[in-house]
């Protein structure tokens, strides 16, 4: 039965869940100066972690430093609350290191409900929104008891919560991630404004005991000596000397793998019950097994779920067998013989929209003051969420402010290049951020998002002066000592040739910049400590950064030459009345962005995200400007 | 969609054949056949060649009768109405159904515009488009059928096909670093370093066929050098002489040498007049190489046949020749010819150990070119199969692209290790967009998409 209306209050902006994306959207906008309401349907699950037990990773960490960087807060509660840190692909190459914490989800979720209780500005209200409507410019936001705020712009960032049903085996039944209630009433209501929602599917693995893992079986994966945090807020000093939790590794093998093969008409997945569309660099087990019949054995990870809890995440086993059949699947693996399930692992489906219809404000194309963000658009991952609720929260307000939008262009970040591709091209799966997405991966690293992110913190206010301040000395030594290692030339002499021939090197024979030593691969910064007395003393991190910029130096020359390329393009000009509609060897996608934007040159054609190469040889054929 | 206007031209050659072909495309297309042309063998429809009677559209008179095909678009060439009426060929009426189509509003077509349109209405990949027009201006058989293949789409395939051996290496090192923690591939760094090597080497080979590719379309400038009376003009006449019907005097590009075009097997050879040899017997003849030595030395490429006289000891000039010949090996290819042989050989062939072996002839025969053709095609097409299989580089544009592919390559290679995987892998992307003209965000989804098809990976 329908409530009874009543209006509450009116406000600038109100966020519609309290998950990754939702706490960031509505941070940005309160810390901004927007009033902002955020509503989550349950007050315990703040910023919750129904899966992973983890934030970060590849790409991901790379979102997460980025967040930190624009003033976002993720970064800060998962240093907060980490139980182990890793720099993943420490190895191979620093445009690709990727830090990734396992976090303690209990206390996230405190730490998080904590942060938006005390921000000015912010209300959190625990309530089920069941109607956005739209009146003129504004928007109201209906609550189940019949509540009503008006409000500017409304950010959706449901999850995985709309018309959710959690399925396990045969049984399937109405449920958000973790069991909690579903949100139903809201799709319709979104798709009575215009909305198209479609269908995603998603899933997670059991949590078992930890005392009934046998440990000696698996093998011990430790966090970093000296480990890494997210956030430059962060008290480095007291983050090291934090104790590091264990996390385990075990496999499946050719038992487990029979198992899941026997049962496979049991898999909803397989029998037809779940049609949508789950992630492929996620699959199910029962997926792993099918998919690659080849492979003897498949890797799974034992993560603590937070320090007072004995809950243990099973990566890898995610899956929507029936219960009876996850148990054999469990015990016919190494060390986990006798293990004790706590939470049964489910598939979720859900109701999600097609990105295809935002802007790169992350703002409804057809439904100005409505915005969508998290897995709502379509995407995987805490970190996704989190990126884009930032992105949706500055956004919102800057609109309501009158400020300038927030637009990152793919060259500027991994938030830029996950939004281009989400609203670019969509996706027909749930997107996660991956490093072989980036193809501007040498410039975008995590190292210097505090200084590519810095211009938007700064445009917004979204980060202390203080912390600008200190940012902006930190940039001054760091140019500084890349100058210094530039111009700075050695002598051959015996030393310096002894030097370089003990890190296996060749010895040189003339004067010798500091820089070109550093690019050599088998040399670093520090290796050339004693060949480089007008050295300055540095702290750590602006060491390792100097090490970094001058050993990509090349990769971002090379750029530049790209960019004086792009400058002859920029002088080919465009005629404004150019009806592009009628070139048919556009691509359909460059069509509709260059009928919408109407470049004046080639090379502002080009830079149009969706355009390709291609297309920009069709328009100059076109032109005959070849 | 607005149309383009309405173009015309005749598609066959000029001149006399049995039939004639006019084509037309363009929006209106239908509206001028009906204003030109009388349908007898039943309604005009798509796809349906009808018989009917041309008129003039102005005098009402009638031109010609034959066969009008009309092709609705988007499903014709160009993806625009077209048409293409087939009549009766010779000069004459070839014209006056050309002339009657442009009076009922067409305009005329300029060289390559069908392909254009085609081209710009999505129907033909860039590569397919510039191999048409090759063909068009194909000046040799070996030039026509090289163009055909690259209208087939053969580079095409041959680009598309390295590109997915590339993705495919890419997506093997990316997922290494995507998923660092998963014991995914047993990766063989020897076989993706082979697997790496090989793509490299295709592209050389692609690179090296392109001198190929132009010495058949574009010609090779082809100088005869020599002392007086050593037999350049003899030469030069017989290599022209039967040809001389069929070659047209193209005057050069630089200076004022003259260029004569000659079919030396599937070579096009762009034989340059020196030091006026051509301007008649009356002038004492020079040694040819104060007028072309800034030629020979500046540029690149091209064919030296250097004459000695097989007769007589050799002589201070031809010594000197010799000295400056050994300078151009590098960039030239240089065949000394030993001329006379007819009479009793006194010239002291080691002189030219340097050099290939040397050719022999005697002018006063007609001699038998078709050894020295033979070894002009040896040094220009190094790769047979690839010429057959159209695996040629055609033009610049091409070229140039392979080229920043294999320089982004070569460079990959050199950060093959653990600690450079993401430079590594950045400008095997860099080599992938190239070859694919792709930009980065189509790169990077399409090694994602090999990654989750080959890989298991994820929680």
């Amino acid at each position: 039965m329908d409530a009874t209306r009543f209006s509450v209050c009116r406000a600038q902006i109100a966020v519609i869940g309290a998950g990754h994306a939702g706490i960031e959207a509505a941070l940005a906008a309160a810390r901004m100066g927007c009033e902002t309401l955020l509503f989550t349907m349950n007050l315990d699950a703040v910023g919750n972690m129904p899966c992973n037990p983890a934030i970060g990773g590849t790409g991901k960490g790379h979102l997460v430093y980025e967040i930190d960087a624009l003033g976002g807060e993720m970064g800060r509660a998962a240093d907060k609350v980490c139980l182990q840190s890793r720099m993943l692909n420490s190895s191979r190459g620093a445009a690709v290191r990727s830090l990734r914490q396992q976090s303690d989800r209990a206390a996230y979720r405190n730490y998080m409900k904590s942060v938006l209780e005390t921000q000015t500005g912010l209300t959190l209200v625990q309530a089920e929104i069941v109607a956005v409507e739209r009146k003129e410019e504004l928007y109201t936001v209906v609550t189940r008891f019949g509540a009503e705020y008006e409000v500017d712009a409304v950010i959706v960032a449901a999850g995985t919560y709309l018309k959710a049903d959690i399925v396990v085996g045969d049984v399937s039944y109405e449920a958000g991630p973790d069991h909690m209630l579903p949100a139903n009433e809201l799709s319709a209501s979104l798709a009575a404004l215009g909305v198209s929602l479609r269908r995603f599917k998603t899933g997670t693995p059991p949590r078992i005991h930890a005392d009934s893992i046998d440990y000696q079986k698996c093998e011990l994966q430790t966090g970093d000596e000296d480990p890494f945090c997210f956030s430059s807020d962060t008290e480095k000093e007291e983050f090291r000397l934090r104790p590091g939790y264990r996390c385990y590794v075990t496999y499946t093998n050719e038992q487990t793998h029979r198992i899941i093969r026997d049962n496979i008409s049991r898999s909803p997945l397989y029998s037809g019950k779940i049609h949508s569309i789950g992630p492929r660099y996620c699959p199910s087990i029962e997926d792993k097994i099918m998919r690659f019949p080849d492979k003897d054995r498949h890797q799974l990870f034992l993560e603590p779920m937070g320090a007072n809890t004995k809950e243990v995440y099973v990566q890898g086993l995610s899956s929507s067998l029936p219960e009876d059949v996850q148990l054999k699947v469990l015990h016919s693996i190494a060390g986990l013989e006798n293990a004790r399930v706590m939470r049964t692992a489910y598939a979720i489906e859900y109701d999600c929209i097609d990105p295809l219809q935002l802007r790169h404000t992350l703002e409804f194309r057809s439904l100005p003051g409505l915005y969508g963000a998290g897995q709502f658009n379509g995407t995987s991952g805490y970190e996704e969420a989190a990126c884009q609720g930032l992105v949706a929260g500055i956004n919102a307000a800057a609109k309501i402010l009158g400020k300038e939008e927030l637009i990152l262009s793919r060259d500027s970040s991994y938030i830029g290049i996950l939004i281009d591709d989400l609203v670019t091209k969509g996706t027909n799966e749930p997107y996660r951020m991956m490093t072989s997405r980036c193809e501007y991966r040498l410039s975008l690293r995590q190292d210097n998002a505090d200084r590519r992110m810095m211009p938007y913190a700064k445009r917004y206010g979204l980060l202390s002066g203080k912390r600008i301040e200190r940012k902006e000395e930190l940039f001054r030594l760091l140019d500084a000592e890349v100058a210094r290692v530039e111009k700075t030339y050695l002598s051959p002499s015996p030393e310096l040739n002894a030097l370089l021939v003990s890190h296996g090197c060749a010895p040189v024979k003339s004067g010798v910049s500091v820089a070109e030593l550093i690019r050599r691969p088998e040399l670093g910064y520090e290796d050339l400590k004693t060949a480089d007395p007008t050295r300055p003393k540095l702290d750590r991190e602006i060491r390792a950064r100097v090490e970094i910029e001058v050993k990509y130096a090349g990769y971002i020359k090379r750029s530049l030459s790209q960019a004086q390329a792009q400058k002859k393009l920029d002088d080919k000009r465009l005629p404004e009345d150019l009806d592009y509609e009628s070139i048919r060897g556009l691509r359909l996608e460059a069509r509709a962005k260059l009928s919408a934007q109407k470049p004046r040159s080639i090379g502002e054609a080009s830079r149009i995200s969706g355009v390709s190469p291609a297309d920009i040889t069709v328009l100059c054929v076109y032109l005959n400007l070849l | 969609m607005p149309g383009l206007e309405p173009i015309a031209a005749v598609g066959t050659p000029f001149g006399k054949g049995a039939l004639c072909v006019v084509r037309l495309s363009g929006e209106g297309v239908l509206e001028i056949i009906e204003r030109v042309f009388e349908a007898k063998s039943g309604k005009l429809r798509d796809r349906v060649a009808t018989y009917g009677i041309l008129r003039d559209p102005v005098t009402g008179e009638t031109i010609d009768d034959g066969i009008l095909t009309f092709y609705k678009g988007p499903r014709s060439y160009t993806g625009e109405d077209s048409a293409e009426f087939t009549g009766h060929g010779g000069i004459v009426v070839t014209h006056a159904a050309l002339k009657a189509f442009l009076d009922a509003g067409a305009r005329m077509a300029k060289p390559g515009e069908f392909s254009q349109r085609a081209f710009l209405a999505g129907k033909l990949s860039l590569l397919r488009a510039e191999g048409i027009v090759d063909l068009i201006d194909a000046k040799t058989d070996a030039a026509a059928r090289l163009a055909r293949r690259a209208a087939d789409g053969s580079l095409e395939r041959k680009l598309e096909s390295i590109a997915q051996t590339l993705t495919a290496l890419c997506a093997e090192l990316c997922v290494l670093i995507d998923y660092p923690d998963q014991s995914l591939s047993d990766l063989d760094e020897g076989a993706l370093r082979a697997r790496m090597n090989d793509c490299a080497e295709q592209l050389d080979r692609l690179l090296s066929t392109f001198s190929a590719s132009r010495a058949v379309t574009e010609g090779v400038k082809t100088y005869l050098v020599g002392r007086p009376n050593v037999g350049k003009s003899s030469l030069f006449n017989a290599l022209l002489g039967e040809e001389r019907a069929i070659v047209t005097e193209i005057p050069g590009t630089t200076r004022d040498l003259l260029e004569y075009p000659l079919c030396a097997g599937r070579l096009l050879l762009r034989l340059t007049d020196t030091a006026g040899l051509r301007r008649g017997a009356d002038k004492v003849e020079q040694i040819g190489i104060d007028r072309v030595r800034d030629a020979l030395t500046g540029e690149e490429g091209g064919i030296v046949l250097a004459l000695f006289d097989a007769s007589l000891p050799a002589q201070a000039e031809d010594l000197e020749l010799i000295a400056f010949l050994q300078n151009l090996r590098d960039h030239k290819t240089v065949i000394p010819v030993l001329t006379k042989t007819d009479l009793p050989e006194r010239f002291d062939e080691t002189l030219l150990a340097g050099f290939t072996k040397p050719e022999r002839m005697s002018l006063l025969e007609r001699p038998d070119f078709s050894e020295l053709f033979a070894r002009l095609e040896r040094a220009y097409i190094e790769d047979e199969n690839a010429l057959l299989r159209g695996e040629v580089l055609m033009n610049l544009r091409q070229y140039d692209c392979v080229r920043r592919a294999k320089a982004a390559m070569d460079e990959s290679k050199l950060h093959f290790t653990e600690a450079e995987n993401d430079v590594c892998v950045t400008l095997l992307e860099e080599a992938i967009g190239e070859l694919r003209e792709a930009d980065g965000r189509e790169v990077g989804e399409a090694v994602a998409q090999e990654i989750f098809k080959r890989f298991c990976v994820g929680k």
